[in-house]
């Protein structure tokens, strides 16, 4: 079994971590850019009274919903990077998994669109209430999607799902092409490894098993002796 | 009298279209795109004055899109802006050619008077490479 205390595990997690709050810092100062402009084109509109014209109302209403909008989209990315930070504050916590794919699929959102790919959701209705890690859970799932993400060039699309099965779940991470295998994913891979065996997981399916491209792990609903805590 | 045109490039529309409507507004001819590859085709199909470009976008990001353009138009007058650059991505634009790199959000009325430096600067690029033609044809007949 693999040590969260171990040095690669705590440089990795630091590394997903920083890699997420950049990521999101980045995305929040978009849209801090953004009401900038807005709130600069109503001044742009008000000053036109200046020169005797007539304020355009409609128009300065449609401005200031627009910066409503960006608001709360800075709202809904505050509040994913808060739940996110609070996942590492106990290292076994009761967590519904639905929740934690989402956020972890809102905070990879920038990296897929970096990379110029849709990243999609096909989460099922129902969920289930893990007792576990919740941050080495995340990072599992952004693990898999990084893997799709980087391991073919031509990749444009990840669909991410999950099954219900037994005292568990299967996490599925679905590329449209087929996922090829080289050194930096063989690093990935081993962390990937290294992240499931801490919380009593197991690869289901790895790169390369099905020419679509298909990674799949489980995790146990309950994993909470076994595991070892910082 | 002519006016300065603008090519705007960055990946979020509203940002972008915003941005080029307060210029309009201010008397620029702005268009714009949401990348790197577009931006490319657009400065083939017209002569800008200043193309202000994002760092971070998808695709071509505006390093490697700001190499491109300068390939293509050595003179063209690039100015880069960013919502996070850090001081490396600072010096490597300025090396490979950037006349200058902001940091978002930017006062409107900086940007808009350095792309109106940037129209001097490349009207007057204009004029010595003209005349380096017209000294070039002199020697070459021996005047």
């Amino acid at each position: 079994m693999s040590d969260l205390k171990s040095p690669r595990i705590r440089d990795e997690s630091l590394a997903f971590f920083g890699t997420i709050i950049a990521g999101q810092s980045h995305e929040l100062t978009n849209v801090l850019n953004i009401i900038n402009e807005l709130a600069g084109l109503q001044l742009d509109l008000l000053r036109a009274e200046e020169q005797g014209l007539p304020v355009n109302l409609p128009r300065l209403q449609e401005v200031a919903a627009r910066i409503q909008h960006q608001v709360h989209r800075g709202e809904t990315i505050i509040g994913n990077i808060n739940r996110f930070s609070h996942s590492v504050d106990l290292p076994v916590a009761v967590f519904d998994l639905k929740e934690a794919i989402e956020r972890v699929l809102f905070l990879a959102e920038r990296s897929a669109r970096l990379a110029r790919v849709e990243l999609v959701s096909d989460l099922p209705p129902e969920s289930i209430v893990l007792e576990s890690n919740p941050f080495c859970v995340q990072q599992a799932v952004f693990t898999c999607i990084d893997l799709a993400l980087r391991s073919a060039s031509d990749i444009r699309r990840v669909v991410v799902d999950y099954v219900v099965r037994g005292d568990g779940a299967e996490i599925r991470v679905t590329s449209a092409d087929h996922l090829t295998q080289d050194e930096n994913i063989n690093d990935r891979l081993e962390l990937l490894q290294f992240l499931l065996e801490s919380i009593g997981g197991s690869m289901v399916k790895g790169l390369g098993d099905e020419p679509s491209g298909i990674l799949v792990f489980r995790v146990p609903q309950h994993h909470r002796a076994e595991l070892e805590v910082p | 009298m002519k006016i300065e045109s603008v090519l705007l490039v960055d990946d979020e529309v509203e940002f972008v279209e915003t941005l080029a409507e307060r210029m309009r507004a201010r008397g620029l001819d702005v268009e714009y795109t949401t990348n790197g590859k577009d931006a490319i085709e657009f400065a083939k199909a017209k002569t800008f004055d200043a193309v202000v470009l994002d760092l971070a976008m998808p695709g071509m990001n505006g390093i490697e899109t700001l190499k491109v353009l300068l390939e293509d138009h050595p003179d063209l007058q690039i100015i880069l802006l960013s919502g996070q650059a850090t001081v490396g991505e600072a010096v490597e634009a300025t090396k490979l050619g950037a006349v200058d790199v902001f940091e978002k959000p930017t006062d409107i009325e900086i940007l808009v008077k350095k792309i109106r430096e940037a129209r001097a600067a490349r009207l007057a690029l204009e004029e010595r490479h003209a005349l380096d033609e017209i000294d070039r044809i002199m020697s070459s007949k021996g005047w």
